[in-house]
């Protein structure tokens, strides 16, 4: 049945260019470009998410509500901040589990600043760099030390969260200044800016990774880091830079979530790397060379799905877990049935050819 | 392929039937929440997280009987996340506004859910809270629990009682929770009228049994004229239990901690723990949802029009207090 | 590196030094070993109560019980797979059991359910990596919270108590003052490095862990292997699980939460690599015997709790780096 799936939104694919190719040269061009977007793991996750989506709406009349889908989006904003920022790490064959911990320091450290006179805007910008900076000693323990990202990030991810036990003492940070307070209920374009900035991040990352030539360089080292240094790469550097990204945005992530509450939460961020890790992978993100922040933002959002299924459905609280452990095995079979039938169709040509020779 | 296939499906059409099912109990549910609408099923939400501690099965046995004193007039719903993810309840809290309830009981652990509640308060939602409180700024109705600080100070006075006045003693507590570390200030404060008391160690037991014995064994080695262990998670008092057991000092080291769980309820009666301060956990969610009902569907003239005034005339704050277990009730609590 | 390099052209005759040297290096169990006496040694002067009986059979105790889930683990890093689904495995088989002997079911055949539950864990995920090739990372996960969850619904989220003393006293008997966990541990996994050292099917897994491919081209049933690894896994994790309801007397419904971390940062420690292909059963034991040192010597020394996390991170990567760094790079 996953087979079946998977067909079908190859088909689909192929359908919507096949009309491409009937319509002026612009749009011919969307329509090739989108075959291989349907044909891939993600195409898959496109439409196992869209399937869920009206499934969920035919299911509670509250889904399709603006209110609904803005609650939605707000719940899924910090994972997909970290999910960019841990593909990055992802496609360079790392991985970092120190997401949550920048998540969590950069709220504390932006509302500490607060509290001590900073101005708003400068404090937040403390945060923010706060992620970089874990970011950036993430690499450069992983470079220059070379340990394992696995333990590396282990050992951030718990000095991090030891600091923001000693920073916060227990309690999270609350009773920041009136100019910070203000902007809680701040909109941009009439919607939440953890909503805005998200998109924003989401579409900036898509397009930087596959259009900017420089991130090419991220999938080379994930593919083969001998090979990347041979061509001339500096692999360090730009793992670095991935780390310091990741970092970054976890922060931002967590910034984003301290406006939102008008608090800084001591929780904040305790395990979010898990799910910051399992998007990308549901979206085709492998271990290293191959995949695309479109994947990775598809796969949070089929576990934001399947969490507001479980808010709005009323689904017995024991039983939550099942169904997530369970949504998550079933897309990633999906997504790998997908793979499989793609394995299979390009071994099919190579005999043919063979054949033919 | 097709077989996992079928059976995760299986499992999805399960778990799917199983939520049709508790809503079939009580019939098509509405969600119109004024008052005096006979006829209709309202649906109260409780929202708190970390679900799977076993602490809140009490809370979830409180909503079930408010469910069954008001014979399948009500609904009643649990929502947030299983995990103590505190950003994952404030999106849960976000998210059950959509679904507009007749009224909403909210765990208020961290002050980033104020806002939330806020605005479930400004889309017409009756919201108090339960279990735990933030009141600045918070516009919420009423708080019905008790607080984490009462909890602690609570165990102050079973100190004194199995302890004397003096010594040394170990809190067996786990970084990182908020309520936790209230019930540490609580009777630390109660411990300001008995000077003669040293607190030489925090032990952080991860809120785990077998971890937290492992944890406490060498602090008790290491400060061999303690006598108390003050546990204040669930997973203490077993852990604390445990530690004292295996270094041969039942007796000589006397365990008060929190929480009814059943291997804290055993220690008891084997007489390695003194006692557990026990919170009238059901009634956190009985009254609370109860006082909601109550609003939906009465008024105490207060005021001419207490609409019209803004007057809510709900009590704001019900303190539920503590029961004291120790040998001669435990067997009572077990589940 | 330089010192060796300078070693080797300034004196020929250093042979057999330089080997010893690279025997240390190469066999991070070894260098483990003379770390730990070190940190025996350093410790011991830090605080009197670390080198004491009671306290060493507090150490035994601690490490017993990560100790034989360590070895499930080990021999799946080494194939180039993982296990997140332990710590649900290790709480699931011992409420399982629990509930079995609570009401009166004999105890063999209770434990014996257990561990068959335990298999049909291994299976299912062995059957998602290997049938499926889904990710080992995302498949367990998953079935973490599937089984985490089975685990809330079969206990009714209560502790399971009510055990009778003959089930307890599989935790808690002692021999030569150590309780029999420890001695179960001992032996499981002093059984565990033989094999893997010796076994021709458990060589097997090196081999896939370097790489897979290869392996397959060689003739190891890859698949077969990996599925028996994520059994062996499972049932580890279980014995652990039912052994840690005997020793308190009770099992915890919390059980096992968080336990895949400590288990797998311990592998690290102990030489494990996490790409594959490298690893030894008695390297992960010291590493869980290192961690348990740490935590045990931090809390003989009453550190404040919020400094004892972030001390045991710092430490951790120090001790790896370390290892890193002295180790010369054509051995790496």
């Amino acid at each position: 049945m996953a087979q079946r799936l998977a067909g079908w939104s190859a088909a689909l694919g192929r359908f919507l260019s096949r009309i491409g190719e009937r319509l002026p040269k612009p749009l011919k061009r969307l329509g090739r470009a989108l075959e291989p977007i349907f044909g891939a793991q993600v195409g898959a996750l496109a439409v196992l998410d869209a399937f869920g989506a009206i499934a969920l709406g035919m299911a509670s009349p509250v889904f399709f509500t603006g209110a609904n889908a803005i609650a939605m989006g707000v719940a899924m904003s910090g994972n997909v901040l970290a999910s960019m920022g841990s593909t990055l790490v992802l496609l360079t064959g790392g991985f970092d589990l120190s997401i949550g911990s920048a998540y969590g320091l950069g709220g504390v450290i932006a509302a500490r600043a607060m509290l001590a006179g900073v101005p708003v805007w400068p404090a937040l910008g403390l945060g923010l760099l706060t992620g970089t900076l874990i970011g950036f000693i993430n690499g450069l323990i992983v470079t220059k030390l070379e340990i394992n990202p696995f333990i590396a990030t282990m050992g951030t991810m718990t000095v991090g969260r030891g600091l923001i036990n000693i920073m916060t003492k227990g309690y999270s940070i609350s009773g920041l200044p009136p100019a910070f307070m203000k902007l809680v209920t701040a909109k941009i374009l009439g919607l939440p800016p953890s909503l805005v900035i998200m998109l924003l991040a989401f579409v900036l990352t898509d397009l930087l990774l596959r259009f900017w030539r420089p991130m090419r360089q991220l999938y080379y080292i994930g593919g083969s880091p001998a090979y990347a240094r041979l061509v001339g790469i500096n692999v360090g550097r730009v793992r670095t830079l991935a780390f310091m990204f990741s970092g970054t945005l976890a922060a931002l992530g967590g910034l984003l979530f301290t406006l939102r509450t008008g608090a800084a939460s001591q929780q904040a961020g305790t395990g979010m790397e898990m799910m910051a890790i399992v998007s990308p992978f549901l979206g085709g993100v492998g271990f290293g060379g191959e995949g695309s922040a479109l994947g990775a933002f598809l796969g949070a959002m089929l576990i934001a799905l399947v969490v507001n299924a479980i808010q709005l459905l009323g689904v017995a609280v024991l039983w939550q877990n099942v169904v997530i452990g369970t949504f998550l095995i079933a897309a990633a079979l999906i997504g790998m049935a997908r793979f499989q039938r793609a394995s299979q169709r390009i071994q099919r040509e190579r005999r043919k050819k063979e054949g033919e020779v | 392929m097709k077989r996992i296939l079928t059976i995760v499906s299986l499992l999805l059409v399960a778990a799917i039937l199983l939520t049709s099912c508790g809503q079939k109990a009580t019939p098509a549910p509405t969600t119109v929440g004024t008052t005096g609408e006979t006829g209709k099923v309202e649906e109260y939400v409780v929202i708190a997280l970390n679900w799977q501690h076993p602490y809140w099965n009490d809370i979830k046995a409180g909503g079930k009987y408010f469910e069954e004193a008001m014979g399948g007039k009500v609904k009643v719903t649990f929502a947030g996340p299983e995990s103590p993810d505190f950003p994952g309840q404030i999106d849960a809290v976000i998210q059950q506004i959509a679904k507009k309830p007749a009224g909403m009981l909210v765990a208020a652990f961290d002050p980033g859910i104020v806002p939330a509640i806020n605005q479930a308060i400004d889309a017409g939602i009756p919201v108090g809270t339960f279990e735990a409180d933030y009141p600045k700024g918070n516009k919420r109705w009423f708080f019905c629990g008790v607080n984490a600080y009462n909890a602690g100070w609570a165990m102050g006075p079973e100190l004194i009682k199995y302890a004397g006045e003096k010594g040394k003693l170990i809190f067996s507590t786990n970084i990182g929770a908020s309520n936790s570390d209230d019930k540490v200030r609580g009777f630390k404060d109660f411990l300001k009228d008995y000077p003669g008391w040293e607190v030489v160690a925090e032990v952080d037991d991860k809120s785990l049994v077998r971890d937290g014995a492992d944890a406490l064994k060498p602090v008790l080695q290491a400060n061999p004229d303690v006598t108390v262990i003050i546990g204040v998670n669930a997973g203490s008092g077993g852990a604390a239990a445990t530690a004292v057991k295996e270094l041969n000092l039942v007796g000589k080291v006397h365990i008060v901690c929190q929480d009814r769980d059943d291997i804290t309820l055993k220690f008891i009666q084997e007489g390695v723990i003194d006692s557990t301060i026990v919170t009238r956990t059901a009634d956190n969610t009985y009254i609370g949802l109860l006082m909601l009902y109550q609003y939906n569907h009465f008024d105490v003239p207060l005021t001419k029009d207490n609409k019209a005034n803004h007057i809510v005339w709900l009590p704001g704050n019900i303190d539920v207090g503590t029961v004291v277990v120790d040998k001669n009730n435990a067997a009572a609590f077990l589940h | 590196m330089t010192t060796t390099e300078t070693t080797r052209s300034a004196n020929p005759q250093a042979g057999a030094s330089r080997r010893l040297y690279l025997l240390l290096v190469e066999r991070r169990d070894v260098t483990l070993l003379i770390t730990i006496l070190l940190m025996v040694f350093a410790f011991s002067r830090m605080t009197p109560y670390f080198v004491t009986a009671v306290n060493l059979g507090t150490m035994g105790l601690a490490v017993a019980f990560n100790g034989i889930v360590v070895i499930g683990t080990t021999l799946l890093i080494i194939s180039g797979n993982n296990d997140l689904c332990i710590g649900a495995t290790y709480g699931l088989c011992a409420i399982v059991v629990g509930l079995l002997i609570s009401r009166g079911f004999p105890i063999i055949p209770g434990i014996l359910v257990g561990l068959a539950v335990a298999v049909l864990v291994g299976i299912i995920n062995g059957q998602l990596v290997t049938r499926y090739m889904l990710p080992p990372m995302l498949a367990t996960l998953g079935t973490q919270s599937v089984f985490r969850g089975a685990l809330w619904l079969i206990s009714g989220g209560h502790s399971i108590v009510g055990l009778p003393d003959s089930f307890a006293v599989l935790g808690q008997f002692k021999i030569l003052g150590l309780q029999l966990p420890v001695w179960i541990m001992l032996v499981v996994v002093l059984t565990a490095d033989v094999l893997l050292r010796r076994s021709t099917f458990l060589r097997q897994i090196f081999y896939i862990g370097i790489n897979r491919r290869s392996a397959t081209t060689a003739g190891i049933r890859v698949e077969r292997v990996i599925s028996v690894l994520f059994v062996i896994a499972a049932v580890m994790a279980a014995v652990a699980g039912i052994l840690d309801g005997a020793r308190v007397g009770a099992v915890y419904v919390m059980s096992g939460v968080g336990l895949e971390f400590q288990v797998i940062t311990a592998a690290v420690i102990g030489g494990t690599a996490l790409s594959g292909g490298k690893g030894t059963i008695l390297g992960s034991l010291l590493g869980v015997i290192v961690m348990a040192m740490l935590t045990n010597v931090l809390n003989l020394l009453g550190v404040n709790m919020y400094w004892q996390s972030i001390m045991v991170g710092a430490i951790l990567v120090g001790v790896v780096a370390l290892d890193r760094v002295l180790t010369p790079k054509e051995v790496r």
